[in-house]
């Protein structure tokens, strides 16, 4: 019973304790499909637009999943008529944006 | 076939990501964008060679129209005469009004147009230029993915009157195929292998109205190239190989015709 109450003890903490620390930047953030990304020298564009968005800490392209993790500063925002925006300037084609960790769609 | 200076590197080399060396593709750069490419070529025809040092600069106005400027620096030698300097500056605008994007593919479709200006010397045995503002339209095409690559086009440079000498004008189609044997990640180095088949006919040219006997003809030619980059930067190097040459009169056969080339996106 000790045991047990210990260890219930034990896992609220631990979940409290989670809550309080700071979050690592990379979980905050959006990820953007994105259509015709086949190269890396062809999607250099869209990652220097996307650098330049106020709020935009680094992103990450995985051109197999057609993905860019776009991760954000603690406490920005960025809205997805922007991201598309910048999408579309640089010469693809967006099309679901979710956040980061969110499943994907089947 | 009598070579004139930047006659075939006008219009090869197109500043702007994975597309053929010697054809002309339907790719564009991003909005704002700008692209520097310095390329250097080599071709040659009996006595006479041309090495040619190309600087293009690639803006994209949208992401659907991108403008460039193409200056060629030439050394040309024709027997025991040299000549080098400026040759002839070429603007070229393409507009991609047709793509379809999927996961990891793209399909474009594109429209050239161009316009070469005589500043390269025409004077003296050596010209370095054709002395005429000619002119140039071509229809593109192309597939590429994550594996495979295919483009296509066709197009007419139009030669105008310069000095009595009207060159005739040059129809020419290619097609390319390529493959990136190792699918890389984005911050990898990425190889894409192609091969193209381009074919050129050119009309005879006239001097003061009248048709030179020895003048144009046709070329068909088989040309392996890769292209290497990594992100923003990309190295291409490719030779064309005349295999088929049906030249009118008495011409010298053309040889291989060799570039080299960085292309860099700021």
């Amino acid at each position: 019973m000790k045991a047990r109450t210990l260890l219930v003890v034990l896992a609220l903490a631990c979940g409290l304790l989670a809550g309080a620390l700071p979050v690592p930047a990379e979980q905050y953030g959006l990820v953007i499909r994105v259509d015709g990304m086949a190269c890396s020298f062809c999607a250099y564009g869209l990652e220097k637009k996307l650098k330049r968005m106020e709020g935009v800490e680094g992103l990450d392209v995985d051109l197999e999943a057609g993905e860019v993790k776009v991760f954000l500063k603690p406490g920005a925002t960025v809205s997805e008529e922007a991201l598309r925006r910048v999408v579309v300037e640089a010469g693809f084609s967006p099309r679901e944006i979710r956040p980061l960790g969110a499943p994907v769609k089947p | 076939m009598l070579l004139v200076a930047g006659a075939m590197v006008s219009v090869s080399g197109s500043a702007a990501a994975h597309e053929p060396i010697f054809g002309l593709g339907p790719h564009t750069i991003y909005q704002g964008g700008v692209g520097l490419e310095v390329e250097a070529a080599r071709e040659s025809a009996g006595e006479e060679r041309i090495r040619a040092l190309h600087t293009e600069i690639l803006y994209g106005v949208t992401p659907d129209l991108s403008i460039t400027a193409s200056v060629p620096l030439l050394r040309k030698e024709e027997g025991k005469r040299s000549r080098a300097g400026l040759g002839d500056t070429v603007f070229r605008a393409k507009w991609r009004f047709w793509r379809r994007d999927a996961l990891g593919t793209q399909k474009q479709l594109a429209l050239v147009a161009g316009v070469k200006l005589p500043t390269g010397d025409n004077a003296g045995p050596v010209r370095l230029g054709s002395g005429s503002v000619d002119f140039l339209a071509v229809f593109t095409g192309g597939y590429e993915s994550r594996r495979w690559y295919s483009f296509g086009d066709v197009g007419i440079r139009i030669n105008t009157e310069a000095n009595g000498i009207r060159r005739g004008n040059r129809f020419f189609a290619d097609v390319a195929g390529g493959i990136r044997p190792w699918l890389t990640g984005y911050w990898e180095p990425d190889l894409v292998l192609l091969v193209e088949a381009n074919l050129e006919h050119e009309r005879r040219t006239r001097v003061k109205g009248a048709l030179q006997e020895d003048t144009g003809g046709t070329v068909v030619a088989f040309s392996p190239g890769l292209l290497l980059s990594y992100r923003n930067v990309m190295f291409k190097a490719g030779v064309q190989f005349p295999v088929l040459q049906r030249l009118n009169g008495d011409q010298e056969r053309r040889g291989p015709f060799y570039a080299v080339a960085v292309e860099w996106h700021l």
